[in-house]
């Protein structure tokens, strides 16, 4: 059903609403997202710093070798692109969509600190928020698997001893 | 009679080729019953939790419907149902083809490193495309499944 003059069936004006109502939402989630993000920014203040893979000992941005244990350094550019790290995201996606539990979403900020932490050289960190985000898809897929059983278990109570209720 | 130490066979018979084995056959299996049991007209499948329990539609509800219609062909429809399930399926794919080509030659396709700020403003459509598909009014209930 188009109107004359009219978008979608409805006038300008009432656009107008949905548009300013569109943009404050998108707003307020923008706050919200940025809160989360500085809320787990990582903890590595010089981000030159770089961490040591054997030991985890924080060094320089320009040294080559560890100061403590003497092993080679690598850049962050060159940690930024290692994805011996894994960050679940795929797994966070899928829980997300298909558990249809919103707790999939925590597990998709972990995700992106994994891989925040990975190009800043904190690569610790960076294995701390990969169990984390494992730890949410589990708990996202664990919710959805006790759904399921509840789901089933109310059925058999109905059909068995559902009677009564009528 | 089972061995007592089952688990441990078990865990220990685990290498990434069954993994693979696994996914390949469990994913025929419901790509079949995707494509041959409409989820919009049948009961077999399950109903979504935070939809019954809220009333409310969430990020990952008609994306069933979508992945049915998508299968014969119908991508619009798709989109209709869940866009956000569309748009995320290629990164997933991908990242399944590379966990089995990984698993089968050792070598995985090179995963390519999603930028923390690609995955923030992901996170952000995501969940403004949940607010939004909760709305009543034309334009937004289009996201609606």
């Amino acid at each position: 059903m188009n109107r004359g003059g009219s978008m979608f069936g409805i006038g300008i004006p009432e656009l107008t609403i949905l548009f300013i109502l569109f943009v404050m939402i998108a707003a307020v989630v923008t706050g919200v997202v940025l809160l989360i993000r500085r809320s787990t920014q990582s903890s590595n203040k010089n981000p030159r710093a770089v961490f040591c893979m054997q030991c985890g000992t924080q060094n320089a941005g320009n040294a080559s070798h560890c100061s403590r244990c003497g092993t080679a350094l690598q850049s962050p550019q060159q940690w930024g692109s290692d994805s011996s790290v894994p960050n679940y995201l795929a797994q966070a996606i899928l829980t997300t969509i298909f558990c249809c539990v919103p707790l999939g979403i925590p597990a998709i900020v972990f995700a992106a600190q994994v891989n925040s932490k990975l190009a800043a050289g904190d690569r610790a960190g960076a294995v701390e928020a990969s169990k984390k985000a494992k730890l949410w898809c589990w708990i996202s897929f664990v919710a959805g698997v006790a759904f399921v059983i509840i789901y089933f278990a109310i059925i058999i109570i109905g059909i068995f001893g559902g009677k009564q209720y009528y | 009679m089972l061995p007592k130490d089952v688990g441990k066979v078990l865990v220990a018979r685990w290498t990434p080729q069954v993994g693979v084995a696994v996914l390949l056959v469990g994913g025929i299996a419901i790509t079949y019953f995707l494509y041959a049991v409409d989820p919009s007209r049948s009961t077999l499948y399950l109903p979504c939790p935070f939809y019954t329990l809220t009333g409310f539609y969430c990020p990952g509800c008609g994306s069933l419907r979508a992945l049915h219609s998508l299968l014969h062909g119908e991508v619009l429809i798709a989109c209709g149902f869940n866009f956000l399930t569309l748009l995320s399926l290629p990164y997933v794919g991908y990242y399944f083809l590379s966990y089995a080509t990984g698993a089968v030659r050792g070598k995985p396709l090179p995963a390519f490193f999603v930028s923390a700020n690609v995955i923030w403003i992901f996170l952000e459509c995501v969940i403004i495309f949940w607010v939004l598909r909760n709305m009543p009014q034309s334009p937004w209930s289009w996201l609606a499944p």
